[in-house]
């Protein structure tokens, strides 16, 4: 069974959002400034101008192996689905909000259009036919990779074995499924990302493996 | 002379229509109601008489000139008018509805608890007022049920709560919890008005001590409630929420309570105990709710506490309920004058309100833009103080206002109709232990 996630080259990212625009067109989400399944986050630092840096963080529901989200929704619209993603059954949601206080990464909002909340779906149907999500497809600079972490030949293993990277908020425990890449150039990376935790592959797959397989029973079939 | 008809061992009193729906108490909760619900339309209205559109809708409007206009107006709403026209904001999921079902519930639940508690302990005044708090204490907490049920978005789906049993959750924990609650607390409040005495009398003890209980019970649940939004550190760094909310909520209780004796039962004989208890229980709320922020400041988030205690709309609510929910109840209850005990009650309900206020917007303040660890935006962590200045608090729409006050009117109506069928004021006047 799949563990679906997504790493995130975002030193690519150029703020163009095309992903934000294929996200809204692929999965009919409402249209308005706040309403969005994925969004860009802006970090700049730096005093002067030999230090100073500009970073794009694009971003969307980790995905959760340990979803807090899951935990607190009293009527189990909130669920796991196959493949580890997270969704929301529209069809019993009461709005009460639970999810949202309960979000780390503040993924979900309400889609006053569905009358339920919404929030990325890792675009669960479209994986089935096109292998990848609407975000990742139509990036111009390739900043996410989504693939199986359970498959061995998948790009984005590869790529986490191969590269050093950091998740969001990781005290909270969640386990979050967007792995962001640490830049190439040391110097750099040090300078605009501090003290941020980093990991390898190898330390973190067996980790990851036992929370997911512990998960599994929960994972409703699509 | 009232008259009475009996059932189901209970005395009934025999009231006209008028007498019923039409005093002066209902009169005051239907002025409440229909402002109440004035904001209940608006707030129907905009969840489902507005239009709100995607990009689907807007192809399928394509080629008809009515249906794009409306659509543009939508989407222009949407874009560039959003914080007004749509009800809930990501930044602030929970709001006034929320503070005001934490308000009422969790005041009149304690109420219930400590009146439970005065009975256990046979405290001298207790048999007489116990039916009357008790009765009040069940309609604030159904006016706070009113209210988090005007908060859910789209309540029509809660049968799911039934049909797909979530226990792990917090909120779905309340359904079994007010099953048992609600009608135990009727039951509790039957036995002490029934005039089948001796019966009344064989089952009390268990009947307090299982109220006690389920009390207990349902602070607790509330605890986990909040101690499961792991985000929020305020909610999650409270040690033992549960009994922060019962202290609290206790003093809410209490002030309610010496507001109700001020009114309803300052022609009683008893009514300088009645305020003697109740000046007392509540000076014990007060130093222990004092000693609870006294432990929070030294164990939430210190960047977090000051950012409640100064440099935000939630720090003027923070203080507000410091002097008019802890000092002034704390000077005036000291006092054995009855209407400065009254003024420091009022004070208290202001107070607490504004506390239930900074709890809850104030569990909010998660600068969700900082997304990242480390550098830059990320050396602050989560809690930089200069990216808050546009942070999570977002005034209440009028409608919201127009519920809550709604709510208020609502519990008074319960208690009314109660009172004016049952007694429960007089009831137990010749009573004692």
């Amino acid at each position: 069974m799949a563990n679906y996630a997504i790493a995130l080259e975002y030193q690519n990212c150029i703020d163009c959002r095309a992903c934000e625009v294929a996200c809204k067109d692929e999965n009919g989400v409402m249209l308005g400034a706040d309403k969005q399944r994925i969004w860009v986050g802006i970090v700049e630092g730096g005093n002067t101008l030999a230090d100073m840096f500009l970073n794009f963080y694009p971003s969307q529901c980790n995905h959760c192996i340990d979803a807090p989200c899951v935990t607190v929704c009293p009527t189990g619209a909130s669920h796991f689905a196959e493949g580890g993603i997270v969704k929301v059954d529209y069809d019993m949601c009461i709005i009460c909000k639970g999810c949202m206080e309960a979000c780390p990464y503040d993924a979900r909002f309400v889609d006053e259009t569905r009358h339920a909340v919404d929030k990325c779906t890792f675009c669960d149907g479209r994986i089935q036919e096109f292998g990848t999500t609407a975000c990742s497809a139509t990036c111009p600079t390739k900043v996410r990779t989504f693939g199986d972490l359970e498959d061995p030949e998948s790009d984005i293993v590869k790529t986490l074995e191969n590269r050093e990277f950091f998740v969001l908020k990781e005290d909270e425990k969640t386990l979050p499924k967007l792995f962001y890449l640490v830049p190439q150039d040391e110097e750099f990376a040090k300078r605009t990302l501090g003290n941020v935790k980093r990991h390898k592959w190898s330390e973190f797959k067996a980790k990851y493996e036992a929370a997911a397989n512990a998960k599994k029973p929960e994972w409703k079939k699509a | 002379m009232n008259e009475y008809t009996q059932c189901c061992g209970l005395n009934i009193r025999k009231v006209s229509i008028a007498q019923l729906l039409f005093n002066k108490t209902m009169l005051f909760a239907y002025l409440l109601l229909a402002i109440g619900i004035v904001g209940w339309l608006q707030l129907y209205g905009l969840r489902f008489g507005h239009f709100f559109v995607n990009n689907h809708e807007i192809m399928l409007a394509a080629g008809d000139p009515t249906n794009l206009s409306e659509i543009a107006h939508a989407l222009k709403e949407q874009i560039f008018n959003l914080h007004e026209v749509e009800e809930v904001n990501k930044a602030e999921p929970w709001g006034i509805f929320v503070i005001q079902y934490t308000y009422l519930l969790y005041g009149g639940s304690a109420l219930i608890f400590l009146t439970a508690l005065a009975e256990l302990f046979h405290v001298k005044i207790a048999p007489k007022v116990a039916a009357a708090f008790m009765t009040f204490g069940i309609a604030m907490a159904l006016g706070g049920m009113t209210s988090i049920a005007s908060d859910w978005g789209n309540p029509l789906n809660i049968y799911w709560m039934v049909l797909n049993p979530q226990p792990h959750s917090g909120m779905w924990m309340m359904l079994p919890l007010y099953s048992v609650y609600i009608p135990f607390t009727f039951i509790e409040i039957y036995f002490l008005i029934t005039n089948k005495r001796d019966l009344a009398r064989k089952l009390a003890g268990v009947l307090v001590i299982l109220g006690i209980i389920i009390d207990v019970i349902e602070f607790y649940i509330q605890g986990i409630l909040f101690n499961l939004n792991i985000p929020r550190h305020l909610w999650t760094n409270i040690p033992q929420l549960w009994i922060y909310f019962l202290v609290s909520g206790v003093l809410t209780g209490v002030a309610g309570a010496m507001i109700f004796s001020a009114l309803g039962l300052s022609k009683k004989d008893y009514y300088n105990n009645a305020m003697d208890f109740l000046a007392k229980a509540g000076l014990v709320a007060v130093i222990l709710s004092a000693l609870y922020e006294v432990i929070n400041f030294m164990t939430v988030d210190p960047k977090w506490m000051n950012l409640l205690l100064s440099g935000s709309p939630i720090s003027t609510m923070y203080w507000t309920w410091i002097v008019a929910g802890l000092a002034i109840p704390f000077v005036l209850w000291l006092t054995k004058n009855n209407g400065l005990r009254v003024v420091g009650a009022i004070a208290a309900i202001i107070g607490t309100f504004m506390m239930r206020q900074a709890f809850i917007y104030g569990g909010n303040i998660v600068p969700m833009t900082e997304r990242v660890d480390g550098v830059g935006y990320q050396a602050n962590s989560l809690y930089q103080l200069d990216a808050l200045t546009n942070y999570s608090y977002i005034a209440p729409h009028s409608m919201e206002i127009l519920v809550i006050i709604g709510c208020f009117g609502l519990g008074i109506a319960i208690y009314s109709i109660l009172d004016s069928l049952f007694a429960v004021r007089d009831v137990n006047d010749n009573a004692a232990h």
